[in-house]
């Protein structure tokens, strides 16, 4: 087993990958989550030396197929449990800073 | 140089279902916000979504009716990104395996048959609504919409003009509305279409590049933005610049479009295999039932009703164009057996109606028998058309059968021949000029005359029986 080397993941891509999902790290943050990450990394490139060409790919660990529902409507959870879960409310809705159109 | 637009389109519907799509909220219009939501459909930890099978049903339909192959093993990917329309931080779409590919439309602009490729059809889940606070610099969210399923269709670009890309449209809105699965409202954004516009030297075979205007929910919009953009282009062409790929945002108030400030990082939206859903196995029977169940298709009923029924296709197109006018004209055909009569008053006095009254067919309450009433005794000759249009008012103000409200108002049509000779006597006597004008050739004279006698029966003359005896007492006098 070859060990998750360093240079595997650049301090910019861990910083990409960061921005993806909205984290804001600091430079100490973002050389322990580059490093994680790259060891990570490392573990799917060992599984990628194993030969897969005659495997059926697996989407989902469970068999089961066409899990569906009937179309019936139901009622689901009142306005006021909902908006109890955020203290940004007004007029029935939930508040966010301004988003561009 | 002369240049060619190319459009393509992604057309996304809003499916008419109870629920939707991967839990039991209702789907409805214009409610409160935020009253129609539940643990899955906000994404709050550990809800599971689990589909509805009438998506999956509808989403069948409309392969069929659009010429999909359909996938006989079908997936649910995950399109992640941050934006607070979209509680969970992905949306449930369809990317690897999606239901419908390689379909096609075929569509008719001046006389120039076009068939239109769909690259593929898949089934998703629709955003929430968000709203500008008009008081504080803030957005307002909306929930209710979240989960709300969408089929999002994409065309290839295929399209040539903003006549083109509208026919496809209207097209595409006549069968989704005809196969029941959406009521394609667009002023309520349950069918919106990203336009992808592209221009490039007439005669080239490589796209140019493109630009793409979001989330357009009307014709009239799509029409200018399509025009108005492929003109922007050619200038910038022309004056030695280039397009840049963007997404601009058509303001129909200036009509002109505005690029949209682009986001800090190019869209990355890290695609996978939704672990939470199983996949869909789509049998051979699944698909049989559904063809079985699927109506007459807008295009097969133009061509019965231009082969079978004698109308042109201009009237086959309109009586075709929706659901509900289609089925009222079925059924008042069936009726009367006067397929020309019926087109003329649905093209006529019954759209007219809807125009007045600003409402949609499924608003106006007038059943095919009254109609079929109207029609029949208009073509015997019982009433004449401009009587037969105050009847027809009268049913749908007052609820009134045609036959009654006629009775009551002494509005049965004059055909006794002797009642009309001594009106036309009286009037040609009272007017010795205007006989005079029509021996010196003044054709016009006989129709003066018409109208007084017309006016002095009140209305209710068979027009052509009165014409030919002013004819012929014109020409004896």
């Amino acid at each position: 087993m070859k060990d998750a080397n360093r240079n595997e993941l650049t301090i910019e891509e861990a910083g990409r990958v960061a921005a993806l999902a909205r984290l804001k790290l600091s430079d100490a943050e973002l050389e322990a989550a580059r490093f994680e990450l790259a060891r990570v990394l490392g573990h799917f490139r060992q599984l990628e030396t194993v030969d897969t060409s005659s495997v059926e790919p697996v989407f989902n660990p469970q068999d089961s197929v066409n899990k569906l529902r009937e179309d019936t409507a139901i009622e689901g959870l009142e306005r006021e449990q909902l908006m109890s879960l955020t203290e940004y409310v007004k007029d029935g809705c939930l508040t966010v800073p301004r988003t561009v159109d | 140089m002369t240049y060619e637009t190319v459009i393509g389109l992604e057309v996304h519907v809003e499916l008419s279902t109870a629920s939707k799509i991967f839990c039991g909220c209702p789907v409805t219009y214009g409610q409160e916000p935020n009253t129609k939501c539940c643990p899955v459909c906000t994404g709050l930890p550990g809800a599971l979504p689990v589909l509805n099978k009438n998506v999956v049903e509808y989403a069948l339909r409309t392969c069929l009716a659009v010429n999909c192959e359909i996938s006989r093993i079908t997936r649910f990917d995950r399109k992640n990104y941050f934006y607070p329309d979209l509680p969970k931080a992905y949306q449930i779409s369809q990317l690897y395996q999606p239901i419908g590919r390689n379909g096609w439309l075929d569509i008719e602009v001046n006389g120039t048959k076009r068939r239109v490729r769909i690259h593929e059809l898949h089934m998703e889940e629709d955003a929430g609504k968000l709203m500008h606070d008009p008081w504080e610099d803030q957005t307002l969210v909306d929930y209710n919409r979240c989960g709300v399923p969408l089929l999002e269709i994409v065309s290839e670009p295929d399209l040539r003009s903003a006549e083109e890309a509208l026919t496809y449209l209207e097209q595409l809105r006549g069968i989704l509305q005809f196969i029941g699965v959406s009521d394609c409202r667009m002023e309520e954004g349950s069918l919106r279409a990203d336009v992808n516009v592209s221009v490039r030297p007439a005669g080239s075979n490589e796209f140019g590049t493109r630009t793409e205007m979001k989330n357009m929910n009307s014709f009239k919009a799509i029409g200018r933005a399509i025009e108005k953009e492929s003109l922007r282009q050619i200038e910038l062409l022309n004056e030695g610049g280039r397009v840049i790929q963007e997404t601009r945002r058509w303001d129909e108030n200036k009509d002109a479009s505005f690029p949209m400030r682009s986001k800090e990082d190019a869209h990355d939206y890290r695609y996978f295999p939704d672990p939470d859903l199983t996949a869909v196995h789509v049998s051979e029977d699944w698909i049989d039932q559904v063809r079985r169940e699927l109506p007459e298709l807008p295009a097969d009923r133009r061509k019965r009703y231009i082969g079978e029924l004698g109308l042109s296709d201009y009237e086959a197109q309109i009586v075709t164009g929706h659901p509900v006018i289609s089925g009222l004209f079925e059924d008042v055909y069936d009726l009367t057996k006067l397929a020309k009569d019926t087109a003329s008053w649905i093209m006529g006095e019954y759209l007219q109606l809807l125009k007045d009254k600003n409402c949609g067919p499924e608003n106006l309450s007038l059943s095919a028998e009254d109609l079929a009433a109207v029609v029949s005794m208009t073509a015997e000759g019982k009433v004449n058309r401009v009587t037969a249009r105050k009847v027809l008012a009268a049913v749908i103000e007052d609820g009134v059968k045609p036959q009654t409200y006629i009775e009551q108002h002494g509005l049965a049509m004059v055909s006794d021949a002797s009642l009309l000779e001594d009106t036309v006597r009286r009037v040609l006597a009272e007017n010795p000029q205007s006989i005079e004008d029509y021996k010196n050739g003044k054709k016009k004279a006989a129709g003066f005359l018409v109208g007084q006698a017309m006016r002095a029966l009140g209305g209710k003359a068979d027009p052509q029986l009165l014409g030919s005896i002013i004819n012929r007492q014109l020409s004896e006098a």
